[in-house]
């Protein structure tokens, strides 16, 4: 897939995002600090013992690389850089997750399991919310030119990237009301009144949704109307 | 023979038998942990391995290993990799995490 940065760029690939999912929360990180000397340490042990035992594997023949897929750099003439990355990495996403894991189990908690159900939990909220695009009028309105524009897109066998466009445009304006819709109920709750501040606030996110569904009326036109109207003249 | 298999009793197994004994403690407390890190590094290694093999990063010699096979895998590096490598990891961690202070 990325020819000779192929394995350099799968550990990048799948170490750094969940790194940035341990390291990113200031709860974990904060807990994970407090053992950061012996995480490095950890690391460094296992890096190391990781670059001196691969190469022996690879002479076994245990596995091989393919040769167009590495960059060829080797530390000292010994172990391939990928693979001391892969160890490095690897060995410091896993003991930071033990450790901050350690830590919570210390207190009682499962972070896993609470970390899933939270999740869940946010997810079954979010659906919840959709049932907000059945709740004002102008939310259905475009609720139902989305679909149009989805059916209409599947019998004129759009490509993929006017596909790509019409999701872009139809989510953000579905997304955009959905907010526009609770910003107005939030400010209606706040103050009931005509209050001109108010009014500005709720009139700007009104314009916000006005401005995505001409664009998305723009996107519209410019992926259909070139398949529609030769059929018609 | 089975150069994987030798090279995961020599290096993965071995090394494993002395600090699984040292930490035993921890690791029947912790083993919720423990459970977890392994479902971990299977839901991220697995597409992982499966992607560099599919791909050609890496491949085995299929009469050098032990089998069976998954998805062009051979059961050592199941056997290795996840649960045995997963181990060290853990293992290491835990004895050097051993005694800190809980503030």
């Amino acid at each position: 897939m990325f020819e000779r940065w192929s394995y350099f760029g799968y550990i990048l690939m799948f170490c750094l995002p969940p790194l940035v999912l341990l390291w990113l929360r200031r709860e974990f990180s904060q807990r994970m600090t407090k053992d950061l000397g012996r995480i490095i340490a950890t690391t460094l042990i296992l890096t190391l013992y990781g670059c001196l035992t691969w190469p022996v594997a690879l002479k076994v023949g245990a596995w091989a690389y393919a040769d167009d897929k590495l960059l060829h750099w080797k530390l000292f003439g010994w172990v391939h850089l990928e693979d001391a990355l892969w160890w490095l990495l690897v060995s410091f996403l896993l003991s930071s997750y033990v450790s901050l894991s350690k830590r919570w189990e210390d207190e009682g908690v499962d972070i896993f399991l609470t970390e899933v159900r939270g999740l869940v939990r946010s997810f079954a909220c979010a659906l919840r919310g959709l049932r907000m695009l059945r709740l004002e009028r102008n939310t259905t309105i475009h609720a139902a030119a989305a679909i149009f524009a989805v059916i209409e897109a599947a019998f004129l066998r759009v490509t993929a990237a006017e596909w790509l466009a019409l999701i872009l445009a139809v989510g953000t304006v579905l997304a955009l009301e959905l907010i526009n819709s609770a910003l107005e109920r939030i400010a209606s709750r706040l103050a009931p009144g005509q209050e001109e501040g108010i009014r500005l606030m709720k009139d700007a996110a009104a314009a916000g949704v006005l401005v995505a569904s001409l664009a998305a009326a723009g996107v519209g036109m410019a992926v259909f109307l070139p398949r529609i109207l030769p059929a018609l003249l | 023979m089975y150069p994987y298999l030798g090279f995961l009793l020599l290096f993965f197994v071995l090394p494993l038998i002395p600090l699984a004994w040292f930490c035993r403690r921890e690791l029947v407390r912790y083993r919720r942990t423990v459970s977890w890190s392994l479902v971990f590094v299977c839901a991220i290694g697995g597409p992982w391995d499966w992607l560099s093999w599919k791909t050609g990063v890496w491949r085995y010699d299929s009469g050098r290993t032990i089998g069976p096979w998954l998805q062009g895998l051979p059961a050592e590096e199941f056997v290795g990799f996840y649960l045995l490598g997963t181990l060290l990891v853990v293992v290491v961690t835990l004895s050097l995490l051993r005694g800190r202070d809980h503030v």
